[in-house]
């Protein structure tokens, strides 16, 4: 007699056929069908007219500018979320707690709220942006503005992925570098470095991918100009207001697949690191 | 009401956790299934809880297919490993648990259920405690709560799962001894798995050895350390030697010591305990490793036949005067000639 | 972390280390107040600008009590749906083993990771103009798009990973053991659920319908692209602000995003009560 495949490990727990039913439907009828949809789309035309929108002068720059931006930010709150992470897991120092629960204002604060905010911010005439005008620089409406918005949302993951690491480092493994003659600095880089390595590179993964995708604490502050100051996801916006499903739908899985494996590296370079250190 | 196990086989991916195992658990009755990790203890507990299926066999209590029946409605009470208590009940409302889950035709009444658990707290020794979380409790308190539990139901089988292996071993000898009292007041059927022989051996009717999913040997405690199926039954409970030997023509050989037996003829092992050891011209030829007094006993290790063995001697007994590295022989007044496993 | 101190010398090495420390402390908090701080401070100065009656008159606007409303509504049926999502998920997931639960699992982080503006184009794509089922919706005379109904989905898909994300690490580390006992001692399938499973999970239920609130009440994207913009119809709250501000009604626009902004903080204070009461009961994420 052959073996039935077996593809659930049998429990004398209740509900599964109840709790795998309802979750198979609530995520087939929200993120399948959905995602279905959008896979299909792009090709209704045919591959030509799917390589064409992607390779679009404007779709390249848009495409460019959130990815780009995305990177650059990302890399800033690597470093600016780095130290912040370390100033609250090492030191004690009065409103700390504060801090502590400001640092996930992005997460909560509505992509409008925040928009609007920073455009107020450094507009040339805004509190930042007016100091910096005499010195000709421009933040709000160029793709340096794009670049703070991105911050702004990256910083939380950043700072939250790399927090609980650097808390439950092993001190005594500093202790022991300290005692056989090693500076702060070189303990910071090979001791302290390496190991909040894949935590940091995991945020940082997160910060772009969010970066990537960022719509609207991004659209006030930049200037929206195709080929200059558009990013990806308002080009999308501008298809589907022209009724290009297609382009819009081919825009939008240009930015999955390109995340994917952009995401898809980090994980591999992480698990590296991870295994070399471990 | 006995249970009756007969032939039950559970695989896991083609590996056997139980290979036909058959088993009767008598009415009122206390057995330890017991044996090292990975030798299916658990898995038959299981099954016999209706956490687990096997793959084939019965399993019949009272004359009913278990089998056929789910955890609710064998009416088994069981204590696991970790307690598994309600964390965010009181220890009361963890007792009262079983019996408030009743439908509504079975169910007993408010003040019949908070008899009931006044009464079982005063069974654990833990009146007052009725308020208390978990958390605030003790190991062993944790565990007698969680046997209370069990028993509100008024269980027809008990089954345990090395209910004491987190405890210190101070707790655990006390609770063994509390635990054993409880059987002979409430008479219930009962289980224990168990790795710790000294357990079994103390809590006991019947004892059952598993070996890697099949059972080496049922009997008493007394049976088992007098009278061993196998090698393993023999290592297993306390301590003892085995020693390479062949049989033939009726004798037992072992090196160069020999000796009458009706084993069949064959390979076997030769298996001895310490306290059946006698210092003697003829016997098995050792010699004397190390000797530590403590108070009015001393422990001799010597080395027979290659094989170490600790024999717990009275420091009067010549044994003790010998220094190490003296040769000695040893004559076994008592032995088995045993294959590995049954 | 400072050893016994010798006079002299090392006295001088711990003022360094502390100015060191000193330094590092005010450039993180400098950049925690330039990049986070300081928009919440221009949020609420743009809206005083010209007063507080001011403000609090362009919140009793209709336009944006029914925005409201819209953003009300829509948080009331997007996160009890998602919550008993989340539930069902974990309940399978954590207690059961088969295959295709990583594909499970990764299908719920999805929502996650893509574009807020994604999320909002599939339902175009679904229910648009040309969209696939707009033959059959045209032929039954409905219209999805543009309409409350469509801002609920792209809600829903938004914010469907929260609750399951907070509850899966959670009833994965405090394992079956409890429901077991409670099956063992003959409680029903619903008895178990009720009386067990949810009152072990209940903070972390809570964190996670905080968090799929807020995110519900503030999204922008998604919700952009399907709705309509009718004003008084079609737009919630953080809609409302961006058609203040393409009016150029900044005290308006920064009125509404200060109330939002202090739904926001509310959201976190609640959440900081959550983590710091309950770090127990909510899974171990590197929550302090």
């Amino acid at each position: 007699m052959t073996r039935p495949v077996i593809w659930k490990a049998p429990s004398p727990l209740p509900g599964f056929s109840l709790s795998l039913g309802f979750t198979v439907a609530y995520l087939s009828l929200f993120v399948l069908i959905p995602l279905t949809a959008l896979a299909i789309r792009p090709w209704e035309n045919g591959l030509d007219s799917v390589i064409a929108a992607v390779s679009s002068p404007r779709a390249e720059a848009a495409l460019r500018l959130s990815f780009v931006a995305s990177a650059v930010a990302a890399a800033v709150n690597a470093v600016m979320g780095g130290l912040l992470a370390w100033v609250l897991t090492r030191y004690d120092f009065p409103g700390k707690r504060l801090a502590d629960a400001v640092i996930d204002l992005p997460f909560a604060l509505p992509t409008a709220v925040a928009g609007i905010a920073l455009t107020a911010l450094y507009a040339q005439n805004g509190p930042i942006g007016g100091l910096l005008a005499p010195l000709g620089v421009k933040i709000a409406y160029t793709p340096v503005g794009v670049v703070v918005a991105m911050i702004f949302v990256g910083l939380p993951f950043v700072v939250r992925s790399i927090q609980p690491v650097l808390q439950d480092l092993d001190h005594e493994v500093e202790a022991a570098a300290e005692t056989l003659g090693a500076s702060p600095l070189q303990r910071a880089t090979r001791i302290i470095l390496p190991a909040v390595l894949p935590a940091l590179l995991s945020g940082v993964g997160l910060a772009f991918a969010r970066g990537v995708g960022e719509y609207g604490s991004v659209i006030f502050i930049a200037g929206n100009m195709p080929l200059r100051s558009e990013i990806a996801p308002l080009l999308i916006v501008t298809q589907l207001e022209q009724f290009d499903y297609a382009g819009a739908a081919t825009i939008g899985m240009a930015m999955l697949i390109l995340s994917f494996l952009i995401l898809l590296g980090f994980n591999g370079l992480q698990s590296l690191i991870a295994r070399r250190g471990a | 009401m006995t249970l009756d196990i007969t032939a039950i086989t559970r695989a896991y991916d083609g590996l056997p956790a139980l290979d036909d195992v058959s088993l009767t658990v008598r009415d009122g009755e206390f057995l330890a299934l017991l044996g090292p990790s990975g030798s299916g203890k658990t898995t038959l507990l299981r099954i016999m809880a209706g956490l687990d299926r096997p793959s084939a066999g019965q399993v019949r209590f009272n004359g009913e297919d278990f089998l056929a029946q789910s955890p609710r409605e064998r009416r088994v009470g069981m204590v696991f490993q970790s307690y598994a208590l309600f964390r965010h009940m009181t220890v009361a409302d963890n007792i009262a648990f079983g019996l408030k889950v009743r439908p509504r035709g079975s169910r007993p009444g408010r003040a019949e259920i908070a008899e009931r658990v006044q009464d079982l707290l005063g069974l654990i020794q833990l009146e007052g405690f009725g308020a208390r979380y978990p958390s605030q409790l003790s190991g062993g308190q944790r565990q007698r709560v969680a046997l209370a539990r069990a028993l509100a139901i008024e269980p027809r089988l008990l089954l345990l799962d090395e209910p004491f292996g987190a405890l210190d071993a101070r707790v655990r000898r006390d609770l063994r001894r509390w635990l054993r009292q409880i059987h002979e007041q409430t008479g219930v059927t009962t289980v224990l798995v168990t790795h710790d022989q000294e357990e079994a051996l103390e809590l006991a009717d019947r004892v059952a050895i598993l070996k890697q999913g099949r059972i080496e040997q049922v009997d008493t405690p007394q049976a088992l350390y007098d009278r061993p199926a196998s090698a393993f039954v023999h290592d297993f409970l306390g301590e003892g030697l085995q020693l390479q030997a062949t049989v033939s023509r009726g004798e037992v050989v072992s090196n160069d010591w020999r000796a009458p037996s009706d084993a069949p003829t064959g390979d076997a092992l030769l298996c001895i305990r310490p306290e059946d050891l006698e210092a003697s011209d003829t016997g098995l030829d050792g010699v004397v490793m190390s000797t530590l007094r403590r108070g009015d006993r001393a422990r001799v290790a010597v080395s027979l036949h290659g094989r170490r063995l600790e024999l717990d001697r009275a420091v009067g007994d010549p044994l003790t005067t010998l220094a190490a590295g003296e040769p000695i022989r040893l004559h076994p007044r008592r032995f088995h000639v045993l294959a590995k496993s049954a | 972390m400072t050893a016994q101190a010798l006079p002299s010398a090392p006295t001088v090495a711990a003022r360094k280390r502390g100015l060191g420390r000193g330094l590092l402390i005010g450039l993180a908090l400098l950049w925690l107040v330039l990049i986070v701080l300081a928009p919440l401070g221009v949020i609420l100065v743009e809206a005083l600008r010209k007063g507080a009656s001011a403000a609090i008159a362009s919140l009793s606007q209709p336009d944006v009590r029914a925005a409201a409303r819209l953003t009300l509504l829509t948080t009331a049926v997007a996160t009890p749906l998602n919550a008993v999502f989340g539930l069902a998920a974990a309940w399978c997931v954590t207690r059961f083993d088969f295959i295709g639960k990583t594909l499970l699992m990764a299908l719920i982080d999805l929502p996650l990771s893509v574009s807020p503006v994604i999320s909002g184009l599939v339902w175009v794509l679904l229910f648009g103009a040309s969209g696939w089922f707009a033959p059959w919706l045209n032929a039954a005379g409905l219209q999805i798009m543009f309409t409350p109904v469509a801002i609920v989905l792209a809600t829903i898909l938004v914010t469907l990973p929260y609750v399951a994300r907070e509850l899966i690490p959670l009833m994965q580390q405090q394992g079956s053991d409890e429901e077991l006992a409670a099956l063992t001692l003959g409680a029903r399938p619903s008895a178990i659920f009720v009386f067990i499973t949810l009152p072990n999970v209940r903070w972390a239920l809570l964190y996670g319908v905080l968090l799929a609130n807020a995110r519900a009440m503030g999204e922008f994207g998604a919700v952009s692209v399907v709705s309509g913009h009718i004003r008084g119809l079609t737009n919630t709250l953080p809609l409302h602000v961006e058609i203040l501000y393409n009016e150029y009604d900044f005290v308006g626009a920064f009125a509404t995003a200060a109330l939002l902004a202090v739904l926001a903080l509310v959201t976190l204070i609640l959440k900081s009560f959550l983590e710091h009461r309950h770090a127990d009961d909510l899974a171990a994420r590197g929550r302090r």
